[in-house]
């Protein structure tokens, strides 16, 4: 990202950069940001909306017998399934998937997500930080590697908040996406066919770009310059939105919903157009008979994921793409009255992808699903040590994208007093 | 109510640059000194690490709240007020352990003679003599010295297009010229007799309580309970089918929409706006009417906009509370227990995020309590709020029906009430109508309506309370958000005084600087440019004025305001913008379901959608407007395609230069509602764009590369709305010399432009 722009966009956003700072130097003239081709990693976050249940996937509990009077899970502890190194619950598509990419998995379970709000969960999952105003690590990513992109950041839903740094795209019926992305042809189809003369058309496009300039001269109010800056940037990236036209697929997925916004995803990726995208999937806020409720969707959620990684090597590009799986929190051990389980501030979080070495395990919970502490050096389970926190995860995935120093590190600081160095890999 | 007073300090004396000495010194209250000379600096930043409730010091007599508990800077305040009259040796404690003359267990953190002891020094002198500053309303002119507003027509036409979806009359503009903001009240107070504003007012609400999910299909009518309302589904029994399905779809519409028609209801009749949770009554047309099997009159029963209060069999009513499609958007469950539509409640009518309660870390071996909610601190820092209310809408089961608990409410929740208030015993039946006379007597309630509006009008919510003390625009946003926090305090205690008019709210948002902001000039040097104060008071401004980017609904609106069609291809074609197989979520719309955040940040999408509208809209009306007589026209009054602005021989002809030029000083006026003298640059751009493209055109056109003929959308042979075909005379097919396609270049320009798109 051209860093004068930066500036001007993050700070015009109402994120103040500390004076003196390497990016408050750079002044606030900008310059035209240039579309081009993204190639680098791909990054995809998925969210299991509405507090997920570790201990019927990634971090197994179960009970001890069919007499437990207050059972973890209504599986027994006995029929836990293993796949490499990592334990899974025999519920569901579980068992299909952990066989099938043990390998590349890591899991980190017994986070402590200090909250069991939805909202703040979800930001503290997605940012690394509970407090507000953080943006999504997707946002942050894409910000950083090419803002000016069309479909930079592609939002499906979930925690999605961009602090101004960069646009969010919402993919509506993409039969439409013909006509929008060719807005000077009446048919999008035959090049010739416009509204404009090509000399018209360049004639309007020399008024606009002088009057931009003019605007953004006297643009004074710091909502205004940061509105024009918004808009500019995406006109900037628009024509690229063609390219989407050529890998989108004749006929979306219609079984699975994960699916069906990963082939959006993926189709704008390989158009060069986007690098980070949040895919969200909901349902698993089950206060109430929660098995039945609760089973299907994590299931639904594992077949999502599997079709990500399907769609990704059909499309050639499965090396060059990381999946983040999260949800705001946990869920209660133990039933409630009505066999549901409520809000529990401990999670899970399974990685894979590019940079990501599976088959590894890192962080842990009690049979009650209490966290336990992890030595920040070996990063084995230690009754001295820390507990997992987003902020810990994040700091490693910033590391992996290189922001974890530079402006966006000073303007969104992370710093865990003991990093988990080597968590990833 | 918080004061101004420190805020015109902090930029004050700044901006005022080397003229300080002259200036009266500006009162700073005991809090505003506190905040911005002691807690944000020092406190924020040192104190806490230790004296916090979980810090190593917290076992002593002086622990701070962090900026994520409601009132922490005046429960620190208050803390710090009880330290200072402590002493040790004649010195108060306040100074001396900080600065470790006594043993401090974190030694040293203030040197005596820093700036930061000074500060503390004269915190101690304040607490012994407060200050309080009077309050003389001139604080809000003092903060907003260095910002220009719109001029008072600009604000007019800003206000017409957001409330009614339409440009002001002349008459309108005449009046507010002359008589300024009193007139534009009057002129406002019109306007919002208007059914546009109804509908405005219904799409600013659903925005919050998102019943348009309903909507579709007869998904509102398939809420209710068929032994309740065994006529719900009446018109199945007409025999003509277009009868049928048009009976069908104004009734679901009618049953979804009953909510947001109490508001506009309670609004066009200037009822107080607390009614919309104390009504004893629903809102039915003709259709809801036969659904719900109620005998109401009316005067056409066959007109849908004709809707009339009616009484539900067995339904204690009190408003939007009691309202069956309200009740079904927030559902519950049987372990939900209302607590989801508390929180609702607490959201919508009180100004308060109970989530937000939650934000704190907690620590889940922490709870080990048999009943947490109850009982573990951690959770009932939340449920101790939201529990009473939903026991308070206990007679309202899952399905949003009225159904009494038999067995009573859980006796191991908080008891049913509010806020301390318990629920009498002898109102169980009614408890919402208990419950909604205890919200609309609290000041939270007004509060909550001008936030709502507030975010309405100018796109953006109310700011909230930075929490981050660390973040290096903490105190700007801290004192942007007090400054914003006081006028729209102001604006809910007139809202109050005028007996929950909300007619008032809307009129003094529209009148105030964060809706009516133009543009800032704060005199800075280069050097002072680059200060920290500068930045600060960026920070300080950054919610002032409305750059929006207009929603899908505004869009479409405008686009028939100024042009007098809508952007669709025929007057029974879809909307682009509205229709959600097009463009409309495309465009940051929602859909009320599972879409129900607005995007206020264009992306590439969204600026090409924009392009393709002023392409299309340019194209069909350009031709379109010539066709009737030059008075009758919205977009070219004073010129006619045969106006060329040169001769054959390349000479300008001066009149129609100038009336060329006119039109389009009146182009820029209507469509981006520019006031600019007829030689301003801005003038001369647009007219260059004209020009360079005619006579591109005119070169084509006599070397053959361009044809004569309109490409034929952009030809006007029918009339829009009657769909009839033009009379033959009135017909516009050709451009001969050019000027019209011209003209659909100036068109496209301003229509794609940063002005139209956003206001």
């Amino acid at each position: 990202m051209n860093r004068r722009d930066f500036f001007k966009l993050a700070g015009l956003a109402g994120l103040t950069l500390i004076p003196g700072s390497s990016a408050a130097t750079g002044g606030i003239a900008g310059e035209p940001l240039t579309p081009r081709a993204y190639e680098g990693t791909f990054w995809i976050f998925v969210n299991a909306a509405g507090g997920w249940d570790p201990t019927s996937l990634c971090d197994p509990k179960g009970r001890a017998n069919e007499m437990d009077p207050d059972p973890m899970n209504m599986y027994l502890t006995s029929e836990i399934l293993s796949a490499g190194n990592i334990n899974y619950a025999p519920l569901g598509y579980n068992d299909t998937f952990f066989q099938k990419y043990y390998q590349d998995l890591l899991i980190i379970n017994g986070i402590d997500m200090q909250t069991n709000g939805h909202d703040s969960g979800s930001r503290h999952t997605w940012s690394g930080r509970l407090v507000e105003g953080f943006p999504s690590l997707a946002a942050l990513v894409a910000a950083n590697a090419g803002p000016e992109l069309p479909m930079s950041y592609l939002s499906f839903g979930g925690y999605d908040l961009t602090g101004g740094l960069v646009a969010r795209t919402r993919s509506g019926n993409v039969n439409a996406l013909g006509r929008i992305a060719y807005p000077e042809r009446f048919d999008p189809s035959n090049a010739d066919d416009r509204f404009h003369s090509v000399r018209a058309a360049e004639l309007i496009q020399q008024a606009r770009d002088g009057r931009r300039t003019t605007q953004e001269m006297e643009a004074t109010l710091p909502v205004e310059q940061v509105a024009m800056n918004q808009m500019f940037t995406a006109t900037d990236g628009a024509n690229e939105l063609k390219l989407l036209q050529q890998y989108l697929p004749d006929e979306l997925a219609q079984d699975n919903a994960l699916r069906r916004q990963a082939q959006v995803a993926l189709a704008a990726y390989r158009a060069g157009i986007s690098i980070a995208v949040n895919l969200n999937y909901g349902g698993f806020d089950t206060h109430g008979d929660h098995d039945n409720a609760h089973i299907p969707r994590l299931q639904t959620l594992l077949e999502g994921v599997d079709a990500i990684w399907q769609e990704a090597e059909a499309q050639q590009v499965a090396d060059n793409v990381i999946v983040v799986v999260g949800s705001e929190f946990g869920r209660t051990p133990g039933y409630n009255a009505n066999n549901g389980k409520d809000h529990w501030s401990v999670s899970s979080m399974m990685l894979m992808g590019k940079g990501i070495s599976g088959n590894r395990v890192i962080g842990g919970s009690t049979d009650r699903h209490q966290p336990l502490t992890v030595d920040p050096g070996s990063l084995s389970l230690s009754e001295s040590g820390i507990r997992i926190e987003p902020q810990h995860i994040h700091y490693e995935l910033r590391k992996l994208a290189g922001i974890h120093e530079g402006d966006f590190a000073t303007m969104f600081p992370l710093s865990p007093a003991q990093p988990l160095s080597g968590l990833l890999s | 109510m918080r004061t101004l007073g420190a805020l015109t300090l902090v930029f004050g004396g700044f901006a005022l640059g080397g003229c300080q000495a002259e200036e009266p010194e500006q009162c700073v209250s005991n809090e505003d000194f506190f905040k911005e000379q002691i807690w944000a600096p020092v406190m924020s930043k040192k104190c806490i690490t230790c004296h916090s409730p979980t810090g190593v010091a917290k076992s002593s007599q002086f622990v701070l709240q962090s900026a994520d508990w409601t009132g922490y800077l005046e429960a620190n305040l208050a803390t710090v007020e009880r330290l200072a009259k402590l002493e040790y040796e004649g010195e108060p404690w306040l100074l001396v352990k900080p600065t470790n003359t006594v043993d401090h267990g974190g030694g040293v953190q203030i040197e005596r003679g820093s700036a930061e002891y000074d500060a503390f020094v004269e915190l101690v002198d304040r607490i012994k003599n407060p200050v309080e500053c009077a309050e003389d309303g001139t604080e809000i002119e003092t903060y907003f010295a260095d910002v220009s507003t719109l001029s008072d027509v600009e604000t007019l036409r800003k206000a017409s297009l957001s409330l009614v979806g339409r440009l002001p009359t002349p008459e309108e503009e005449l009046a507010v010229a002359n008589g300024g903001l009193e007139a534009l009240d009057l002129v406002l107070d019109e306007m919002m007799t208007e059914d546009a504003f109804y509908e405005r007012l219904i799409e600013l609400y659903n925005d919050h309580f998102l019943t348009d999910r309903y909507l579709p299909s007869v998904d509102a009518i398939d809420l209710l309970d068929g032994e309740d309302y065994p006529n719900s589904y009446w018109f199945e029994a007409i025999e003509d089918e277009a009868e049928r399905n048009l009976a069908r779809a104004r009734s679901n519409e009618a049953v979804a929409r009953e909510a947001l028609e109490l508001v506009a209801h309670v609004v066009r009749n200037d009822r107080p706006f607390t009614e919309i949770l104390t009504a004893d009554y629903t809102m039915v047309n003709p259709y809801s009417a036969q659904v719900y099997g109620i005998n109401a009159n009316f005067q056409d029963p066959s007109d849908e906009n004709e809707w009339v209060e009616a009484k539900l069999s067995g339904i204690p009513h009190s408003g939007l509370l009691t309202s069956h499609i309200w009740l079904n958007r927030f559902p519950t469950t049987a372990t939900n227990r209302n607590r989801h539509r508390a929180r609702m409640v607490f959201k919508f009518f009180l100004a308060t995020d109970v989530l937000k309660l939650a934000e704190r870390p907690i620590d889940p071996s922490s709870i080990e309590d048999f009943n947490p909610t109850r009982e573990s601190d951690a959770c009932t820092v939340c449920h101790a709020n939201i529990d009473p209310v939903a026991g308070a809408l206990q007679n309202w089961d899952d399905q949003g029906r009225y159904r009494p608990p038999e067995m009573g409410w859980y006796q191991e929740m908080f008891a049913p009430g509010f806020g301390d208030a318990e629920l009498p015993a002898g109102e169980k039946l009614d408890a919402t109508s208990w419950l909604a006379g205890q919200i609309i007597g609290d000041p939270r309630f007004a509060a909550s309506q001008v936030d709502i509006v507030y975010q309405g009008l100018t796109g953006a919510p109310p700011l909230r309370e930075p929490s981050d003390p660390s973040a290096p625009d903490y105190l700007g946003k801290l004192v942007a958000f007090d400054a914003q926090n006081a006028e729209l305090q102001r604006i809910a205690d007139l809202f109050v005084e005028s007996e929950f008019d909300l007619k008032t709210v809307i009129k003094e948002i529209v009148k105030s600087p964060y809706y009516r902001a133009k543009s800032f000039d704060p005199g800075w040097s280069e050097d002072e440019k680059e200060s920290v104060e500068a930045q600060q008071r960026l920070d300080e401004l950054a919610p002032v004025g409305t750059a929006r980017w207009l929603t899908p609904e505004q869009l479409e609106r405008k686009v028939e305001a100024v042009t007098g069609y809508p952007w669709r291809e025929s007057v029974n074609g879809q909307s682009y913008l509205l229709d959600f197989n097009e463009y409309r979520i495309f465009y940051g719309g929602i859909d009320s379901d599972t879409i129900v955040e607005r995007m206020t940040v264009p992306n590439g999408i969204m600026t090409n959608v924009s392009q393709r509208m002023a392409n299309e809209v340019a194209c069909w009306n350009t031709a379109r407007d010539f066709t009737k007589p030059a008075a009758a026209r919205n977009l070219f009054p004073y010129i006619d395609p045969g106006f060329e602005p040169e001769d054959d021989n390349g000479f300008e002809i001066p009149a129609v230069t100038e009336a060329i030029r006119v039109n389009i000083q009146y182009l820029h006026w209507r469509l981006l509602g520019e006031q600019l003298d007829i030689d301003d640059p801005e003038i001369d751009r647009s007219y260059a764009l004209f020009l360079e493209v005619w006579r591109d055109g005119k070169r084509g056109i006599e070397l053959g590369e361009y044809s004569v003929t309109l490409p034929g959308e952009c030809q006007a042979t029918r009339d829009f709305w009657s769909d009839q075909a033009l009379a033959d005379a009135e017909r516009i097919t050709s451009d001969t010399n050019y000027t019209i396609r011209a003209w659909m270049a100036v068109m496209t320009y301003m229509l794609s432009d940063y002005r139209f798109l956003h206001e």
